[in-house]
């Protein structure tokens, strides 16, 4: 399959083994005189070729140590890592050559100007000489950045620097994507813009590992997507998959005060999963109709004490209703 | 993987033409160290006198005229301000002079009678000038004695090793040429590798699928073409403020130059991993650079002097530092002489602390290199 990459013709390779597969990967930091922190526990997934791979995880969940991992820089305490087959420890310049990594940080030189930033990399990164300036011109071209491409980075917005971290990630016409985090404090514009070229990637052809702690980055472009929390898996599966997974619709009652809202919940927690936050109450509902009898039931109770619900409205889970169930509302730092 | 090398080097020289601050404090430094030293070789040589001759006859004259063309390897001993008896004395009251030399109306008289005297006045605030004070009237009294009697005078008859001395301004301007070699190499080498660090782009350079060895190697030549930048520049300052015969650091001193480049270069990769921030190199790069100017810079110097106390411990506990034999082949070799100890063992010595600084370095790097959470 011969396909376009930052509008380059490069041949794929028709390698049937997939571009990631992990299998029971532990890896751990030790501290000096304190245990060991575990940041990836038993791990194992495998990225179909030519998706969109999503690690979705609040901070410290372990998304970068994964990708890390992935490129080598990392080697794993325990279980195998393989892309297209290559052991990224042992076989660093196998795994190097058929992959990109755009990193969290976007790794430029400020005081170079965006084409002497991609200048830099085709030649260090080894794109023929020959096609080195052709390439550049459609990297820039591809996250548009082609009028700026003489200023220094240093004069750019953190949107135009991710893009340009995208653009040098495409120079090498790579088979594996790793996007760790690639809009992390980018504008709405040039998230946009990041979104369109990495789902037209993956349509040419190209394997994509995304990190993100973004639902609707997630939800936008994840064909795959696999949620993991203090370094483990906790649930993975399409976005229906997913939120096939708790309840399709949530009802919600605002009471007059947080005593109302517990006094509701102490009558339907037997029956139904509710929760409580101040004076709101959420009843997830596996069938709509449910709803009516839920809200006779509680007036029925509360009538008598004027403190039914004031208003209720009915909301589609979305993937953060997933994400929260699986990872909690406790804070991460 | 010369593409790659190139395409660092460039990178790094193209960043370092727009942000030069480094590269200017890798000059900065050593220059003024020369000039400081130049000021102190200037005060160690020709030192002031002013004469009041008040006796004019064969004796006295005899004796302003032996003051008049003393001098050393390093130039004249005195810088004579001839007066009248109360314009000197004025001056000495006032500070204007530092030494003043009385030379008695009954100088001539004495003299022919053998027991002559002159009065030396001093401003003793140091004891190192009044000794040079001292030491030079005797020495003109005694090479005035000479030649008025050569058969009756005590001749001191001197084998030196080397058919001249070595001038006070060229054996500091070899110490200097190190340190200056050191340093720059040292700030280079390290701003070069903490730089990537501190651009957050450390991880972006390691995970080409050329290896680290463009990476390596593009430093490193990276470092020689600013050293070498630095070192010219701190040359041409030791020509002018120290007279330091530039044009003869010949393809004799070329061995142990380049030895030094990547001893200090060595030296900053180590530091630049260790510390990975700019800022901090510079001073810690300056104390290091310090102690091997002052302990072995002068390992010579310090070989002659090297009597109890603090300095025959730092001696005896460097004196198997090779960058002192390696900085005197380049003071010897400009000189045209023979040096003390043979270099080749020191040079091979100074290989391997260059390789055993680099695989330290290397140590510190693949540490470093455990990237958490972003770098």
């Amino acid at each position: 399959m011969a396909t376009t990459t930052a509008g380059s013709e490069s041949v794929r390779s028709e390698s049937p083994l997939p571009p990631v597969m992990l299998d029971g990967v532990t890896a751990s930091f030790s501290r000096r005189g304190h245990e060991p922190v575990v940041a990836v526990r038993d791990l194992s997934f495998e990225i179909s070729r030519g998706l969109i791979f999503c690690l979705l995880g609040p901070n410290g969940s372990g998304k970068t140590t994964t990708v890390n991992m992935i490129c080598g820089l990392l080697a794993p305490k325990r279980g195998d890592i393989r892309v297209y087959g290559h052991s990224p420890s042992r076989e660093r310049r196998e795994v190097l050559r058929r992959l990109s990594v755009v990193p969290q940080e976007t790794a430029l030189y400020d005081s170079l100007t965006g084409r002497e930033n991609l200048g830099f990399h085709a030649h260090y990164y080894g794109v023929p000489k020959g096609e080195v300036a052709d390439r550049i011109a459609r990297a820039l071209d591809v996250v548009q950045l082609t009028d700026r491409q003489h200023d220094r980075v240093g004069t750019y917005s953190g949107g135009m620097q991710r893009r340009l971290a995208l653009g040098r990630a495409l120079l090498t016409a790579p088979d594996l994507l790793l996007l760790d985090e690639p809009t992390l404090g980018v504008d709405v514009q040039s998230r946009r813009a990041i979104w369109d070229r990495v789902r037209e990637l993956a349509d040419a052809g190209t394997s994509v590992l995304l990190t993100t702690n973004y639902m609707e980055e997630a939800e936008e472009l994840a064909d795959d997507i696999m949620i993991i929390d203090r370094g483990a898996r906790v649930a993975r599966g399409s976005l229906d998959e997913l939120r096939a997974m708790v309840a399709r619709q949530r009802l919600i009652l605002h009471f007059p005060g947080s005593e109302a809202a517990q006094r509701a919940q102490a009558t339907l927690a037997a029956q139904q999963q509710v929760n409580v936050r101040d004076s709101t109450l959420e009843v997830e509902l596996d069938d709509p109709r449910e709803a009516l009898r839920l809200v006779g039931v509680i007036n029925d109770r509360l009538s008598g004490l004027s403190e039914g619900p004031q208003r209720f409205e009915f909301k589609e889970s979305n993937l953060q209703d997933v994400f929260l169930r699986f990872t909690g509302r406790e804070l991460r730092d | 993987m010369l593409s790659a090398t190139l395409a660092m080097v460039r990178k790094d020289l193209l960043a370092t033409r727009r942000h030069p601050l480094f590269l200017v404090i890798s000059v900065l430094v050593p220059v003024a160290f020369v000039f400081l030293y130049a000021l102190i070789v200037q005060a160690a040589t020709t030192i002031p006198l002013a004469v009041a001759q008040e006796s004019h006859g064969p004796y006295s004259d005899r004796f302003v005229q032996t003051l008049q063309t003393m001098r050393s390897e390093d130039g004249k001993a005195w810088e004579l301000h001839r007066m009248s008896p109360d314009k000197a004395a004025a001056a000495y009251r006032s500070g204007d002079v530092v030494g003043m030399l009385r030379i008695p109306a009954s100088f001539d008289r004495d003299a022919a009678a053998g027991r002559a005297q002159v009065q030396l006045s001093v401003l003793n605030i140091n004891s190192d000038i009044s000794k040079n004070y001292q030491l030079r009237v005797e020495h003109a009294i005694n090479a005035m004695h000479t030649q008025a009697d050569p058969a009756h005078s005590v001749q001191i008859q001197e084998h030196p090793r080397w058919a001249r001395d070595m001038s006070f301004s060229r054996y500091m301007g070899a110490g200097l040429l190190m340190f200056a070699i050191i340093y720059a190499a040292m700030v280079n080498t390290g701003n070069l590798v903490a730089r990537e660090w501190e651009e957050r782009t450390a991880k972006n350079v390691v995970l080409s699928p050329r290896g680290l060895m463009p990476l390596i190697l593009g430093k490193w030549l990276t470092m020689f073409v600013q050293t070498v930048v630095s070192v010219a520049l701190v040359v041409i300052a030791l020509k002018f403020a120290l007279h330091y015969p530039i044009s003869r650091l010949g393809p004799a001193t070329w061995g142990p130059i380049a030895m030094l480049v990547l001893y200090g270069a060595a030296f900053g990769v180590l530091l630049g991993t260790a510390l990975r921030r700019s800022l901090v190199l510079v001073p810690v790069a300056a104390v290091l650079t310090l102690l091997h100017f002052l302990l072995v810079g002068f390992e010579s110097y310090m070989r002659g002097y090297a009597h109890g106390g603090l300095v025959e411990v730092l001696w005896q506990s460097t004196r198997w530092w090779p960058v002192a034999a390696v900085t005197d082949q380049i003071r010897f070799a400009v000189e045209g002489l023979r040096p003390v100890q043979t270099i080749p063992q020191y040079m091979l010595w100074m290989a391997v602390l260059v390789v055993v600084l680099t695989a330290a370095a290397v140590r510190v790097l693949r540490t470093r290199l455990r990237f958490t959470q972003g770098q």
